[in-house]
């Protein structure tokens, strides 16, 4: 037969997987069969012959003919068979003679129109079935306006109550949605057909009550308006988002979080073009948001206005979360161009709750896109005079005088402040920030904290401030881990450690687990430094006092500290190890129901016995020199040591004598200036001037006193001049002293030159600075090229060698953040040198001496390295020690000026002329400007500091 | 009572699979916390009670599970964790279990599983329900925290050790060496001491391996012949991986796992089961099956009255 290949067929049939089954290959022809009483479809198997298909063409069966070769149709209820023909013309054979039967013209694609003749049953079977079905239907729906056709019986059933015709329109629309394609969504959500189809959506078969989602649209829902929108295709998308988003939200409930089985995609991404295409065309109106911060800003702007425009700015960024990075990004300029974060600064502070908290979430959008806008913008305001206060602080005052019960607020702050601190997403504005943030900021995070831990145990023990004091805790634990030697100066000079582990005697078990958790961070680091800290303040004994206050329940806590132990003995962190045996092991001795604290005592017992061993060969050796120093706090065993490591080691202990001459002296600078480090705080330009609430309120009256900063200088002089004196007396031991006082001094020195730039006092010294200025002026040149030299060999130290690097790096730092202190300050000496050489200037001297001393010996294999040192050390090592001589000096000639000489002096190099008119300013006593004064001193210092950041960091690692 | 008058109000909401407010969820979180912080990591717990393994945020069969097994406070219960994601109702499944503990809090002890951790919820559909059921993350944000001081095992009557991963070299040669985890410090999950309810599975040889499933280890007979008998436990009873039959034995009925999401994901075909010990540790399993469809609600989200855009 010629009809061999032309009838040849695959048949198919579609089975429960929805998958299309094989059932055969086989001939395909079109007969009438008695048994069917009509021309029915037969195929049989090429094979054996068999009969695979015999099907009745009915009259009202759809057939489809598709991509010429394909016809399809449904037998029955739910059986769909497909005939795959081989050659496109038995396809079209076929095809004819199925039209011949029902009567149609072999041109059409699909013999029945399905939608004219089918029931809601069929209707359903059928939009459910393949997306060959569905793409027809809704093809066909789109076609013949069916939807409009529907409404209108919909306004029918329902005038006339008809339940059940209203339950049938009710699944035919939800499976209209269900065909998810977007012509359909377009036409139904249309103006004049969207609460329509809402009406259909209302009478769900399922519930007994219909649901009055059209009333809650029309009625209950509000359109806002802080500034109209007079775009009207804008106007239309926003409210057709609005109720499409009601349909999917609260219509049409997805529940489902498997993205595959979300039927309503479509509608999804409908509601996303949508977001999209309104935010573009906000952004793209020039005016509106003009007038919209116009609103925003202008201080008559009533505050229900007010807080409406926030919520608009909320949604509005709510909605370019949609936006893809690149558009995100230019949205963000577009609101920072504008103003948002100054605006924003406004409207946190507000006490609507509505607008403070919608201004926390539109500034928690703007961090969690870039953080590095709201730091250069904090930045920025840190050099303009006109600010009085910053973001960051503002947010930061805000956390803390959140004065909901639930803290809401303050957590996400909390979150706020730590996504700004995060290094890991800095950049370039890394250093400037962390110096700004622990400049201007911390104190007043850790205010609630020192108010809270003056006795000996916590003043307010109210769930609200312990929460609070939680969530600044949670901030500076995050700090520790993160910021390396910022949080660490700043933890160690404040004392404040000691202050945090009063907490731990907190009734409130979560401050003490925060407190605890702290302290756990700090050990993590295994940072000597901190060790030494946790070892001359004694700081284990509150986490033994709260451990035996728990007594022995086993709870969170106990896991807690027991596991600070363990960790402690996993990693073998001696100082520790040694301090806590030493001092607490008797009240552990019992407990045996973990094996740390016995594997401690036995870790201390080796130690000892090493030590032992030691005496014994030292004895025989060398029996004059001390083994045993800082009062048998503990011994080393040095022999077991690199030669290097020992040297280093020695260091260390000699500098944590020094940082506890150090901190004697810091007590007495703060005993004799008590309130100044405070109002240091108040007067910095973060703080608001307006009187503070609930905490820190407090804090800001006892803060109120002014500062006598006169004196603060002359106990740094003594202070660290006098281990110098002493060190005259040993020889290496003393050098190396002598570089960690170097270092110290430098710290010092540092800080103290933050207090006095910021001390408004300094401007009394404006006259004198000016005429030290022009004596300075003409020894500045040859000085600044001494001083380049300095910062290139430096530059140029290798780290290879730790203490070449570490005094390269100490005098080149303190060179260059002195220049305004130590070379603005040297001229007088320089004038005067014969008068003025006093003891001090004769230690300082002998300093330099032998740092070189030491850094050639420590780097004699680097030679380069070691002349560098040498060379520097020269024209730096005045530096550290000179900061307290020099200040005597400034004392000394010039009476009134008392110690603000150096930091001023630096102020000078830059605008002798502002001078002068802060001078003016001095009278009329302005604070703003004051603080600019400050503030402006403060940015040269803070520029040499970042200057030298890495070899500062590097110096600090080293320390 | 009146104390209670207002937890017993939100448990009939929840229970009746309503949510509650923002700063009722905070304050329960709370209270929650005072409780549980005082729990140790091996949370000693009498019998008689029932264990249970995986809920997954499928709440209706949450409550299939209470109907079954009878109610809190009448019968003591012991859930090993995985009380959100994947599921439709993480929110309302994890409150319920959270206020039952704070209103009878001897009566249910809840032990940490893999999924009660800030990352897991953010993949697997905990913080996606928050975000759409209160419209912010500060719901997640507080049970997040919470999660934090959950038990990480208990034992019943100092013979039943229950966890929900297994157990992992670290600490677990004594029990109580698990003592000394804090469970908060965080760091590796995975591979330090919270390993053990963070993916341990049991396996067919000897000794540890490292789970397939990218955290954890795996344990071998002898691991767990070797706990059993240095700490004279009589097994081990786990939860975490899907079992078709709702519980399974390992090692010659030294390991039991036990799973309580039936139907797992909506899709898996699989029953579920609770395990009830009575005083003396005889042990009883009740098998059960989803929650009939028409016993489901569906899930709302409150409507935004005022909009702007």
């Amino acid at each position: 037969m010629t009809t061999d290949t032309r009838r040849r067929v695959k048949l198919y049939a579609l089975n429960a997987e929805r998958q299309w089954d094989d059932r055969g290959t086989g001939h395909v022809s079109s007969t009438y069969v008695e048994r069917l009483k009509g021309i029915s479809l037969l195929v049989r198997a090429e094979s054996d012959g068999s009969l695979l298909l015999e099907s009745k063409i009915q009259p009202d069966t759809a057939y489809q003919k598709q991509q010429d070769t394909l016809i399809v149709w449904s037998e029955g209820d739910n059986f769909d068979l497909a005939l795959s023909f081989q050659e496109k013309a038995g396809c079209d054979e076929i095809w004819e003679k199925i039209c011949q039967v029902q009567g149609k013209d072999p041109s059409v694609e699909i013999t029945q129109d399905i939608v004219e003749e089918s029931e809601d049953e069929r209707f359903e079977d059928i939009c459910l079935s393949t997306p060959l079905r569905k793409e027809k239907l809704s093809m066909a729906l789109e076609s013949e306006s069916y939807i409009k056709k529907l409404l209108n019986l919909f306004h029918v059933c329902e005038d006339l109550d008809n339940t059940e015709g209203l339950h049938h329109l009710f699944e035919i629309f939800k499976n209209i949605f269900l065909l998810n394609k977007n012509a359909l969504f377009e036409i139904m959500f249309a103006d004049d057909t969207i609460f329509d189809v809402v009406g259909c959506l209302e009478y769900d078969p399922s519930v007994s009550q219909p649901k009055k989602h059209r009333q809650y649209l029309k009625q209950l829902a509000k359109f806002r308006e802080a500034v109209p929108i007079k775009n009207l295709d804008l106007l239309a998308k926003i409210h057709q988002t609005f109720r499409v988003q009601y349909i999917q939200d609260i219509i049409l409930p997805t529940p489902s979080v498997f993205v595959e089985d979300n039927m309503l995609n479509t509608l999804s991404s409908f509601i996303f073009f949508n977001k999209v295409e309104i935010v573009t065309m906000i952004q793209d109106d020039e005016r509106y948001l003009l007038d919209v911060f116009a609103v925003l800003t202008d201080p008559t702007t009533g505050d229900a206005k007010r807080r409406d425009t926030v919520l608009f700015l909320k949604e509005f960024c709510n909605y370019a979360q949609n936006l893809q990075p690149q558009g995100k990004d230019s949205f963000y300029k577009t609101l920072t161009c504008l103003g948002i974060l100054q605006a924003l600064e406004l409207t946190l502070v507000m006490n609507d709750k509505k607008t403070k908290s919608a201004s926390i979430d539109i500034l928690t959008a703007i961090v969690e896109f870039s953080p590095l806008v709201v730091r250069n913008y904090t930045l920025n305001q840190a050099n303009r005079p006109e600010v009085e206060r910053m973001l960051l602080n503002i947010a930061i005052e805000q956390m803390l005088n959140d004065s909901e019960p639930e803290l809401g607020i303050a957590v996400q702050l909390m979150g706020i402040v730590k996504i700004l601190l995060e290094p890991e997403n800095m950049l370039t504005e890394k250093g400037d920030f962390l110096n700004f943030f622990y400049k201007y900021s911390v104190q007043t995070l850790v205010a609630p904290v020192i108010l809270n831990t003056i006795g000996d145990r916590p003043q307010n023990e109210d769930y609200q401030t312990a929460q609070l004091l939680g969530i600044v805790l949670d901030i500076l634990s995050f700090c520790v881990e993160h910021h390396s030697y910022h949080i660490k100066n700043f933890l160690l000079q404040k004392d404040l450690l000691k202050r945090i582990l009063v907490l731990m005697k907190s009734t409130h078990t979560f401050l003490v687990l925060g407190a605890l958790r702290l302290l756990r961070k700090i050990i993590a680091l295994k940072d000597e430094f901190y060790n030494r800290h946790i070892v001359k303040c004694n700081l284990f004994a509150p986490v033994v006092d709260a451990f035996i206050r728990n007594n022995g329940r086993y709870n969170l806590l106990e896991s807690a500290i027991l596991e600070l132990f363990e960790f402690i003995k996993l990693e073998d962190i001696r100082t520790l190890c040694v301090y806590f045996v030493e001092n607490f092991s008797k009240i552990f001795d019992e407990i045996e129901y973990v094996q740390t604290f016995k594997y401690l005592k036995n870790r201390y017992d080796q130690y000892q016995d090493r030590l032992k061993d030691r005496d014994k060969m030292e004895n025989r050796t060398d029996g004059g020199l001390p083994i045993i120093r800082s009062g048998g706090r503990f011994r080393r065993d040095q022999r077991q040591m690199e030669e290097e490591e020992e040297m280093w080691f020695n260091e260390e202990d000699d500098f944590t004598e020094e940082i506890d001459t150090y901190n004697n002296v810091m007590k007495s600078v703060s005993e004799k200036n008590g309130p100044q480090t405070q109002n240091q705080q108040k007067s910095s330009p973060p703080h608001s001037t307006s009187p503070h609430s609930g905490l820190l309120g407090s804090l800001s009256t006892t803060a109120s006193s002014t500062a006598t900063s006169a004196t603060s200088g002359a106990p740094v002089a003594s202070g660290s001049s006098s281990p110098e004196a002493i060190s005259a007396d040993e020889q290496t031991q003393a050098a190396v002293h002598l570089a960690a006082a170097a270092n110290i001094a430098l710290q010092h020195h540092q800080q103290q030159q933050q207090q006095q730039q910021q001390n408004p006092f300094q401007q009394q010294t404006q006259p004198e600075i000016a005429e030290l200025q022009q004596q300075l002026s003409s020894v500045e040149a040859p000085q600044s090229q001494e001083l380049e030299l300095s910062q290139s060999a430096a530059a140029s130290a290798s780290p290879t060698s730790s203490s070449s690097s570490l005094e390269a790096s100490t005098s080149s730092s303190s060179a260059s953040s002195s220049s305004s202190s130590s070379s603005s300050s040297s001229p007088p000496g320089s004038s005067a040198a014969a008068s003025l050489c006093d003891s001090a200037t004769v230690a300082a001297v002998a300093a330099s001496q032998f740092l070189s001393t030491i850094a050639t010996a420590m780097a004699a294999s680097v030679t380069a390295t070691a002349t560098a040192a040498t060379n520097s050390s020269p024209s730096i090592s005045p530096a550290p020690a000179v900061s307290s001589p020099d200040i005597e000096n400034a004392d000394a000639q010039l009476p009134p000026s008392d110690d603000a000489s150096s930091p001023v002096s630096g102020e000078q190099d830059a605008n002798s002329t502002e001078g002068a008119s802060s001078e003016a300013d001095k009278t009329t006593a302005k604070k703003g400007l004051v603080d600019y004064e400050s503030d402006s001193g403060e940015e040269d210092y803070e520029e040499d500091e970042y200057s030298e950041g890495p070899q500062a960091q590097k110096r600090a690692r080293l320390a | 009572m009146s104390d209670y008058s207002d937890l017993d109000r939100q448990i009939e909401q929840l229970k009746r699979c309503e949510i509650i407010k923002e700063n009722e969820v905070k304050a329960l979180c709370a209270k929650a916390r005072e409780i549980l912080v005082e729990e140790g990591n091996v949370q000693r717990v009498d019998s008689p009670v029932t264990v249970c393994g995986d809920i997954h945020g499928q709440f209706y069969d949450l409550k299939e599970l209470f109907k079954v097994g009878g109610d809190v406070p009448e019968k003591n219960y012991l859930f090993m964790g995985d009380f959100v994601d994947r599921g439709y109702y993480s929110v309302e499944t994890f409150l319920l279990l959270l206020a039952l503990k704070v209103r009878y809090p001897d009566r249910i002890t809840l032990i940490r599983g893999n999924h009660e951790s800030r990352q897991i919820t953010q993949v697997y559909g905990f913080y996606d329900e928050c975000l759409r059921k209160y419209g912010s993350t500060a719901v997640w944000r507080y049970c997040t925290e919470i999660f934090d001081y959950f038990s990480l095992s208990a034992i019943i009557d100092g013979k039943i050790f229950c966890v929900h991963g297994g157990l992992s070299p670290v600490p677990s040669q004594y029990l109580d060496q698990i003592r000394s985890i804090d469970p908060q410090a965080g760091g590796a999950r995975t591979t330090g001491p919270c390993a053990i309810c963070f993916g341990a599975i049991p396996k067919d040889q000897t000794g540890w391996g490292v789970s397939p499933r990218g955290a954890g280890y795996l344990f071998g007979s002898d691991v767990v012949s070797q706990f059993n008998r240095t700490n004279d436990i009589d097994m081990i009873c786990r939860a975490h991986q899907l079992v078709m039959e709702g519980f399974k034995w390992h090692f010659n009925e030294t390991v039991l796992t036990v799973w309580s999401a039936p139907n797992y994901c909506y899709r898996c075909g699989n029953v579920a089961a609770i395990l009830e010990l009575n005083e003396y540790l005889h042990r009883d399993f009740v098998i059960f099956e989803a929650a009939p469809q028409e016993s489901r609600g569906i899930p709302s989200k409150k409507p935004q009255a005022d909009y702007f855009l």
